[in-house]
């Protein structure tokens, strides 16, 4: 099997990003459901990290409208916070790819830290009777981003894996 | 930049016009496959559960329907009986600035999902606009008002409930006719808008549409007193109300289509 070129993994990439659309509609239990993160923006990072060769800015762009559409929040929201954090992932990428997945994942749990504090302040919620899944939401990500990065290395790697 | 320049063009556009309707629409129908596939397990699990109920169960539940059915025949009966006379004494006093008795047509919609977010509140229903809804057509559950649709898509639909702090609706209140407006708070709150200290109000309270809006039919349940708190500085009471619909507890709605007054 010919190793594949980074290329061939844009069908790969428009899978993951349904898969995630499709993860972040599932119809949970509250709180549950309060507690998933916007898996989009984790494959972003993923991405990001992945292909040096694009800043995936148009992906977090469409993708943010369509969490726009999904969540009923004002269009362009979700674009604009995903474009800010891909931003800010895309001048630590290259000394991310170099940490291991825990590492990862920890940094991964601070973005979306700071992800939730500018989406309070954004939408000025309401005293919220479900606060604590909505902080606890990022540490979701210390579970998700090494399944995350397993998952899709096996998948984009075959050829590695099989040496 | 480019892209946080239109993310910002496109908020702003939002906000301010009615232009990002049509491309929101537009996001709908993309998303739309992706609602239906989430929904599947449960739309399957529920089928699984109406064809796995013993003939025994069914027919004790066809009894228990058509009994509920001929108690609701004969309180319709009352009620047009009610109608008829309501309309005759209005007649009567000539009153002006009433409201004609309505012919509703409902639709009856499955709920697809709730909100993943703590601080909106809506619902996705699978009707939309090939099945005839068309934007503020209010929904309603088997205890009162639910909400309102606010955005459609070709094949689903989204509605804001009730509480969203982004809905009101104007009400009165069943025992005196006092009018007010009921607003969203979030969580599953509403507060009542615009009671002065001096007017009649009390815990339990049942408030009902009133139909000023145009977008509800009038008489309605939409919720009840809960709480009366503290006066504000412009003299108004600060009232807290529960909804009387079961908010998060629904599989079915149903959408108003049309109110057209009866001659």
């Amino acid at each position: 099997m010919s190793p594949q070129t980074p290329e061939s993994h844009t069908g790969i990439q428009l899978l993951s990003y349904m898969l995630a659309l499709l993860l972040n509609t599932f119809p949970l239990p509250q709180p549950i459901n309060f507690m998933l993160p916007p898996v989009a923006l984790l494959l972003l990072f993923y991405w990001a990290q992945k292909t040096l060769h694009h800043t995936h800015f148009t992906a977090a762009i469409l993708l943010g409208l369509l969490y726009d559409t999904l969540n009923q929040t004002l269009l362009g929201t979700h674009a604009l916070l995903f474009s800010v954090f891909l931003f800010i992932f895309l001048q630590i990428r290259l000394q991310f790819r170099l940490f291991g997945p825990i590492q990862q994942a920890l940094i991964v749990t601070l973005l979306l830290y700071a992800y939730q504090a500018i989406y309070w302040l954004i939408f000025l919620p309401a005293p919220l009777t479900h606060l604590w899944p909505y902080w606890t939401m990022p540490l979701s990500a210390l579970v998700l981003w090494p399944a995350i990065r397993w998952l899709l290395d096996h998948i984009t790697m075959p050829a590695l894996n099989q040496a | 930049m480019a892209a946080f320049v239109f993310a910002v063009l496109m908020m702003v556009l939002d906000h301010y016009t009615h232009l990002a309707v049509h491309v929101r629409s537009m996001l709908m129908n993309v998303i739309q496959p992706i609602e239906f596939i989430a929904a599947l397990p449960k739309t399957l699990y529920t089928a699984y559960l109406d064809s796995s109920r013993s003939e025994q169960a069914l027919l004790s539940r066809y009894h228990a329907l058509k009994a509920e059915n001929l108690i609701l025949q004969a309180k319709l009966q009352h009620l047009q009986e009610l109608q008829a006379e309501n309309k005759r004494l209005k007649l009567l006093l000539d009153a002006t600035g009433t409201f004609a008795s309505e012919h509703i047509d409902l639709t009856i919609a499955t709920i697809l999902r709730t909100s993943n977010l703590p601080m909106k509140d809506f619902i996705v229903i699978n009707k939309g606009a090939l099945d005839g809804i068309t934007r503020e057509m209010p929904v309603l559950d088997a205890q009162g008002v639910l909400g309102l649709v606010t955005q459609v898509g070709e094949l689903t639909s989204q509605v804001t409930l009730l509480t969203d702090p982004s809905l009101s609706i104007p009400i009165r209140i069943e025992r005196t006719g006092q009018r007010a407006i009921v607003q969203g708070l979030g969580n599953g709150h509403l507060k009542v808008a615009f009671i002065r200290t001096s007017a009649d109000v009390r815990p339990g309270d049942l408030l009902v549409t009133s139909g000023i809006d145009g977008i509800y039919p009038p008489g309605y349940p939409v919720a009840r007193i809960q709480r009366i708190g503290q006066t504000d500085q412009e003299g108004f009471m600060e009232l807290q109300a529960a909804p009387v619909s079961q908010l998060y507890n629904n599989h079915e709605v149903l959408i108003i289509r049309h109110v057209t007054p009866n001659t």
